[in-house]
């Protein structure tokens, strides 16, 4: 989820639009929407014109140091794939 | 159920469900039921009302966790099974210790207006101000 929120950091996200790209049922994605804000990592904002007859949406993207969070534990887990690789190459 | 109805059905539905969760919480459910209002399709709306309704119950079980202590729970269990034997007493007609059967169901009934009493509390407590912005 935090690749997805990444690929376009500035842009501001539907929560449909992530669950659709990341898989995540609604139920799963909303508690983590809501602890990543509620530790600074992610924006939200409502929409400030909704399509006609619809309710305004709410928008999410990354904070600044939610950027800089989203990344570092992104190339951490990369970094940990690497050495788990040789191991499993070992192992067929 | 016509289209109206409808409407008017699951816009009281999303009012109940906004109204139980805690005031954090209220402002993330009132975007994934406008956000529900945006997906196509019968079935991924479903799927998508199902992640909210997880998402009150969740809350709700969190707020009935801080208002249920051990104590009312034995008082309920108490209550509950009290009601229950004294009633099964009285509809069998039971007559014992000098005591007649309608002796039995007023005991029955004084025990599930104990237990009347302890639901309202429970209720009263798990609504509460005080609740509501612990939760």
């Amino acid at each position: 989820m935090l690749a997805a929120l990444l690929a376009d950091r500035t842009a501001w996200r539907h929560g449909y639009d992530i669950s659709r790209e990341t898989a995540l049922k609604s139920g799963t994605l909303y508690p983590i929407l809501m602890r990543l804000e509620r530790h600074g990592w992610l924006e939200s904002r409502w929409e400030d014109e909704p399509a006609p007859g619809k309710p305004r949406r709410h928008l999410y993207r990354l904070s600044a140091s939610g950027v800089a969070e989203a990344r570092a534990l992104l190339e951490q887990r990369a970094a940990h794939a690497a050495t788990l690789r040789p191991a499993e190459e070992l192992g067929r | 159920m016509n289209g109206a109805a409808r409407v008017r059905y699951e816009h009281w539905i999303e009012r109940c469900a906004i109204a139980v969760c805690p005031p954090g919480e209220r402002r993330w459910l009132a975007a994934m039921f406008a956000e529900s209002a945006a997906i196509d399709g019968e079935r991924a709306r479903s799927a998508w009302l199902t992640g909210a309704a997880a998402i009150v119950s969740a809350a709700i079980g969190a707020r009935l966790a801080v208002v249920l202590s051990v104590r009312i729970c034995v008082a309920a269990a108490v209550a509950a099974l009290l009601a229950w034997s004294l009633m099964a007493l009285a509809y069998v007609e039971f007559e014992a210790l000098g005591a007649d059967d309608d002796v039995f169901l007023v005991a029955s009934g004084v025990a599930a207006t104990a237990l009347g009493g302890i639901a309202i509390s429970i209720a009263r407590a798990v609504f509460s101000r005080e609740v509501l912005a612990s939760g």
